[in-house]
């Protein structure tokens, strides 16, 4: 690997001279996409420069394959320059020659990525952290659904019908990973997509929707938050969606604060704010239900691929015996609980 | 659990031996890992999901199918009541333990289907309530029996 990203940072790199790869580190935060810390050293003006890259490429099967990792790419490069805090983007590559599958190049952004994912009611953050991070984290979002998306060529991600459109189509884009998963029948899903057929919303607008916005996908550094991160489900459609992600009890375990940061009527007051956006509860509500029905999908969709045999990794098969969490989550979103 | 223990094991075993044994250069070590990954071979078609537990979920799943069916049909709904009480005389005749929890799981989800097929009709929300009771339950039972996820741990290696 590290011969073939030398050749590969060489080119990237040109003019400059002598470029060595001088580690490849494999980061295992993120259960989908492969991601490496590259250390690269060159010589310039009779000097040895370093810098490092983050390398993220496409696994061969997971949690939401097919992959095409093209689109994160364009949007993070589109979204250079906006008001949203997103690592800036260099290089795609599609030659399967260079590392067998496609991968992008970014840069590094100093920070660590807090992960309260299930946990009990301890406090992740203190309420000092949680003020200055739940700000940045309306205000990312508000951001991020006031691009115009047209103007920076993203309608390429494919603009949803008005109207239920945006409700439908990602209705059905979950319904198709859980179909193509198999395995055998799940009550508590049918109950939950009966459900989410017959309640679908109107959108008021569209805007780029995040599709993973959530504590565990931004970096924090100096208490404030540096880049938002895993771009992989980016697409336009209701931005209520992304609140309604926010919102799924998964990301909050026992904590009152969506996603360890905010109360839900502080979460949406803010919003409003900040966006110049009226949040509708049932609307959010119709998302928060989706949301633990594409979360059960992407878990399905991984023990698929491990029962396959198309990846060996064995964190796939967590989500066999955690399903029962996912259950409680989709029972207590559709207020079965 | 849905996955036959056989294959989560041989998985264990795998990631032993592609992805751990390549990174552990201490000899002792290595020599466990080799150890740990004889254990589970001759492990693996031995082990099976417990009987008790099973037959717990399949006897919830039967009952809240025939008390919706009861409930269809003190609604007046004579098909739709036959019709799970079909899907659950299917089930129930099949003898090995795991088609059988397939097969009820396939009739619970026809259940649905049919109560949202009559969704407005007045008195459903109460004839559903059973279906939703042993979702609400198998849920909770599942909980119970998992262990805190170590996904922090996990994701920080």
């Amino acid at each position: 690997m590290i011969d073939a990203l030398a050749a590969y940072f060489a080119r990237r790199l040109a003019p400059r001279t002598a470029v060595r790869v001088l580690a490849v580190t494999r980061m295992s935060e993120g259960f989908s996409q492969e991601t490496f810390r590259v250390e690269v050293a060159w010589r310039e003006h009779d000097r040895e420069e370093r810098a490092a890259y983050v390398l993220r490429r496409q696994p061969a099967a997971g949690l939401l394959e097919p992959y095409d990792t093209e689109p994160e790419f364009r949007v993070l490069a589109a979204l250079a320059g906006s008001g949203v805090r997103a690592p800036r983007v260099f290089w795609y590559e599609r030659d399967p020659a260079v590392l067998e599958r496609p991968f992008y190049v970014m840069e590094v952004v100093p920070g660590t990525v807090p992960l309260p994912v299930m946990v009990d009611g301890t406090p992740v953050f203190t309420d000092d952290e949680r003020a200055r991070l739940g700000e940045d984290f309306v205000a990312n979002l508000a951001a991020l659904h006031a691009v115009d998306w047209r103007a920076v060529g993203l309608d390429f991600l494919g603009v949803p019908p008005p109207g239920g459109g945006a409700a439908t189509r990602e209705l059905a884009r979950w319904e198709g990973y859980i179909d193509r998963a198999g395995g055998p029948p799940r009550p508590v899903l049918t109950e939950a997509l009966l459900w989410l057929r017959r309640s679908r919303p109107a959108a008021e607008a569209t805007t780029l929707v995040h599709g993973d916005y959530r504590t565990g996908n931004f970096l924090v550094h100096d208490g404030r938050i540096a880049a938002i991160l895993d771009w992989e489900m980016v697409h336009l459609g209701d931005p209520m969606e992304d609140l309604g992600w926010a919102c799924m009890a998964l990301w909050r375990g026992e904590s009152p604060y969506m996603c360890h940061l905010l109360e839900r009527e502080r979460l949406y007051a803010r919003y409003e704010e900040l966006s110049g956006r009226c949040v509708d509860p049932e609307r959010v509500r119709f998302y928060e239900v989706l949301a633990t029905v594409k979360m059960a999908a992407i878990m399905l969709t991984g023990l698929h691929a491990f029962r396959e045999g198309r990846t060996r990794d064995l964190r796939m098969a967590l989500f066999d015996h955690q399903w029962g969490y996912m259950a409680a989550a989709i029972a207590n979103a559709r207020g079965l609980l | 659990m849905r996955l036959a223990p056989a294959m989560v094991l041989a998985g264990v075993a795998r990631t032993l031996e592609e992805d751990v044994l390549p990174a552990v250069a201490d000899r002792a070590a290595r020599g466990l890992v080799f150890t740990a990954i004889e254990v589970l071979a001759n492990v693996q078609d031995l082990v099976e999901w417990r009987a008790d537990i099973r037959e717990e979920e399949l006897s919830g799943a039967s009952a809240a199918l025939a008390d919706f069916a009861a409930r269809l049909e003190g609604l007046g709904l004579h098909a739709e009541s036959a019709r799970v009480r079909a899907g659950l005389l299917t089930a129930e005749a099949e003898a090995e333990r795991e088609a059988r929890g397939r097969a009820l799981d396939a009739a619970l989800v026809d259940a649905l289907v049919v109560a949202d097929a009559a969704h407005d009709r007045p008195g459903m929300d109460d004839a559903i309530a059973p279906l939703r009771m042993h979702i609400v339950n198998q849920a909770l039972r599942d909980v119970m029996r998992t262990q805190r996820p170590l996904l922090n741990r996990i994701s920080q290696g």
